[in-house]
Formats: structure tokens, C-alpha cells, sequence
């Protein structure tokens, strides 16, 4: 059986190495924006809006970029593990990996929320 | 569209202790931590029901990166296997979605609750040695030799200092279940992964810890189709979001650290108690207990 079907160590290192940025930035982010929260005496945010964050302050929209780090962690690791396995012409973990991908955005279009 | 809110010093460190037990239990277990993070914020701190969600799928988020660290280090993810359920399961979510519109969830959380009370008194006697047999054990009942390498799956156990190989079995229930996972979480808004690790493990012979590791790396994939919709409408609150999240990170670090010390009984008995807690929850939701506010 050739190497490239068994189950590799650089996957580990790859979704390692994201979940490990992906928590320390947004983690990073959202405590310092709480920090500044509580400096500046000001207890209140308003909903997070990555779209419009110039018109956030500062301290919510480190936390609004926070949750976006955060949020945008599995999908990352997705995208990283299935450029790996194209690479690697592992074909049937590719495409396993597309296929998550394309079911999640008709999963986003379609929840009624 | 929600406008501001305020969070006193004192709100912010509950918020802070709920994250931390979540993410603890979450990382130990394999869920991602909505079954304490919902009814905490709702029944116990009075937040809408749907900025509990919101917060709950971002916690969700937080406990699959944070323990997916550890998890990964330590080989128990079973990273194909992950995302060859997921498959099944985000397209069971789009399903349940869309069921959800016009079945009542009551009936749903019914049913739900008499299966969970089952699963969890199955976990608790059923303690799954058989899944911490060597490879060559568990290999036979594997189902083609491409599958078998494919998704296999190898890690050390610190608790019993042994190097186990598996290989998951029974794909096509495994993939079944995950879908049906995948249903109740569109339909109920739960994460799904206290379904998805008795599957794996007693169904598909995967070791009960790399199931819960497994799992972990799932639910947080799952959960990001959903949060893009409360994000969109403006349910996601930072103020309330980050102190969870931050607990979340410490609690999930912590469990998924003290995972592998855990014996495999263990981990597996404390989720069959987690599940009979949601069995109760569901339950009384079905009968109009409004846990869930």
C-alpha cells in the first residue's frame, strides 16, 4: 500500500499548528479587547459586525476580529488538510475534503436560523 | 437585531466560570460544551435564548480548537475519520434544518431523550475494552483493506502505556449515525457530539478516547454553518462571547490535558452521566419544562 493512504503525522502538525494560531490570535485579540473594556470603564458591546468594523471602537472590534479568527479556525484547517491531500494525490480524502466544504456553504445558505 | 449590553465585573466572571466548566467537560467528553453553555446562560443568567446559541456555537468552536491542540499532539484526532463523518453529518444538519420548519422539535426532543437514556445505560454497563484491543484484534472485522488504511487510526495511551492501532469498523452505520447526528443538531441547535462518540465507539470499534477526540474535531466544523447565520443577524455578542470563549480556551486546555491520564472506563462512564443529563434536559423540554427558556 502506497504512504500516501495512511493516516500521516503532517496532518496532525498541520491542524496542530492552525488550531494552535487560530486559539493564541483570538484569544489574543478578544482579551485585549476586554482588557480595554474594563480600562476604559465601558461594560457594553454591541453585536459583532466584521463587515463594518471601522465603526466599531477599538475594543469591540478586537473582540468582533477575535470571534472571526476563531470562527474561521476549522474552516482553515479544512481548506490546509485538502490542498495537502491534492498535493499528495491522495484523491479520496480530497475530495472527502471539498465535499465538507461545499456542504457547509449549502449548510450556511440553507439554515433557517 | 440586538443593540448593546452591558455586562457587570461580576456577570463577566460567571461567564468566565461557565466557559471554564464547558470547555473542561467538552475536551473530557468530546462535545463541544452547548449543553452546559444554553441552559447556563438562559436559566441561569437570564441572556435571550438566542444569544445563548450564538455564544454556545462559538464556545463549541473554542473547546474544538483549544482541545484539538492537545488532541492532535497526542495523535487520539482521528483527522480522516473526522471528516469523512462529516460528510454525512453536515448533510444530515441541512436536512434537519430544513425538517425543522414544520416538525414540532417537542416531538423530536421526545424521542430524542427515550434514545439518550438508552445510549447512556449502554455506555455505562458496556465499558468498551474490545475497542482497546491491539490492531491485529480489531482488523478482522475491518471493511476493505482501502477503508482500513485509509482512516486508520494510531496513538499512545498514557493511562495503560500501551500503543494502540485501530481501525474504524462498520462504516456505513458509522456514516448512518452521523447523519442522524447531523438531523438533531439542525433540529434541536445541539452539537451533536454525545451522539457521535457512543457511535464511533461502540459502533464502529473506535477507542473511546479517540472517539471523544474525534468528535471534538467535528463539532467544531459543524457548528460553523450555523454560527455564520447568527452572525448575520447580529446575535453574536462580543461582550458576552469573549469571557466565555476566553473560559472556554482555559477549561478545554485543562481537559484535554487530563484526557489521556484518564482511564478509558472513566471517560466513558462520565459521559454516559453527561448523556442521561441531556436525556433528562431533552426531556423535560418535550414536556414543556422550557428548559431551554
Amino acid at each position: 500500500m502506497d504512504d500516501r493512504w495512511s493516516n500521516g503525522d503532517m496532518e496532525r502538525i498541520i491542524v496542530k499548528t492552525i488550531y494552535t494560531y487560530g486559539v493564541v490570535l483570538s484569544m489574543t485579540s478578544m482579551t485585549a479587547g476586554l482588557l480595554l473594556k474594563f480600562i476604559t470603564h465601558d461594560p457594553s458591546s454591541g453585536p459583532a459586525d466584521l463587515m463594518h468594523l471601522g465603526a466599531a471602537s477599538i475594543p469591540d472590534a478586537l473582540m468582533a476580529v477575535g470571534i472571526g479568527i476563531l470562527a474561521a479556525t476549522p474552516l482553515a484547517n479544512v481548506a490546509t488538510l485538502m490542498q495537502h491531500w491534492a498535493r499528495h494525490r491522495n484523491l479520496p480524502m480530497a475530495g472527502i475534503a471539498v465535499t465538507v466544504t461545499l456542504t457547509l456553504v449549502v449548510a450556511a445558505i440553507l439554515d433557517p436560523g | 437585531m440586538f443593540v448593546r449590553m452591558d455586562v457587570s465585573v461580576i456577570g463577566m466572571a460567571l461567564l468566565v466560570g461557565t466557559g471554564v466548566v464547558a470547555g473542561g467537560l467538552g475536551a473530557l467528553v468530546g462535545i463541544g460544551g452547548g449543553i452546559v453553555v444554553v441552559p447556563v446562560l438562559v436559566v441561569g443568567l437570564g441572556y435571550d435564548i438566542r444569544i445563548a446559541v450564538a455564544t454556545s456555537l462559538v464556545a463549541v468552536v473554542a473547546t474544538s480548537a483549544a482541545a484539538g491542540i492537545a488532541y492532535a499532539d497526542s495523535g487520539l484526532t482521528n483527522v480522516r475519520l473526522g471528516l469523512a463523518l462529516e460528510v454525512p453529518t453536515t448533510i444530515g444538519a441541512i436536512a434537519g434544518s430544513l425538517v425543522a420548519v414544520s416538525v414540532a422539535p417537542s416531538v423530536i426532543a421526545g424521542l430524542f431523550s427515550v434514545v439518550m437514556v438508552v445510549v447512556s445505560v449502554l455506555m455505562w454497563r458496556h465499558l468498551d475494552t474490545h475497542s482497546l484491543l491491539p490492531h491485529d484484534a480489531n482488523s478482522r472485522t475491518m471493511s476493505s483493506p482501502i477503508a482500513s488504511s485509509l482512516l486508520r487510526g494510531t496513538y499512545s495511551d498514557r493511562a495503560t502505556s500501551r500503543s494502540v492501532v485501530y481501525d474504524p469498523r462498520r462504516l456505513g452505520l458509522g456514516a448512518s449515525i452521523s447523519a442522524i447526528a447531523g438531523m438533531l443538531s439542525g433540529l434541536l441547535g445541539v452539537g451533536g457530539g454525545f451522539i457521535k462518540v457512543p457511535a464511533m465507539a461502540m459502533g464502529m470499534g473506535v477507542p473511546i478516547k479517540a472517539a471523544a477526540a474525534t468528535s471534538n474535531f467535528m463539532v467544531g466544523i459543524t457548528a460553523i454553518a450555523s454560527l455564520v447565520i447568527y452572525f448575520a443577524r447580529g446575535y453574536v455578542q462580543p461582550i458576552v462571547v469573549a469571557p466565555v470563549s476566553i473560559g472556554i480556551v482555559l477549561g478545554a486546555l485543562f481537559g484535554s490535558h487530563a484526557t489521556p491520564r484518564f482511564s478509558a472506563a472513566r471517560v466513558q462512564r462520565l459521559l454516559a452521566m453527561i448523556l442521561l443529563l441531556v436525556a433528562i434536559q431533552m426531556a423535560l423540554e418535550a414536556l414543556g419544562g422550557e428548559v431551554y427558556g
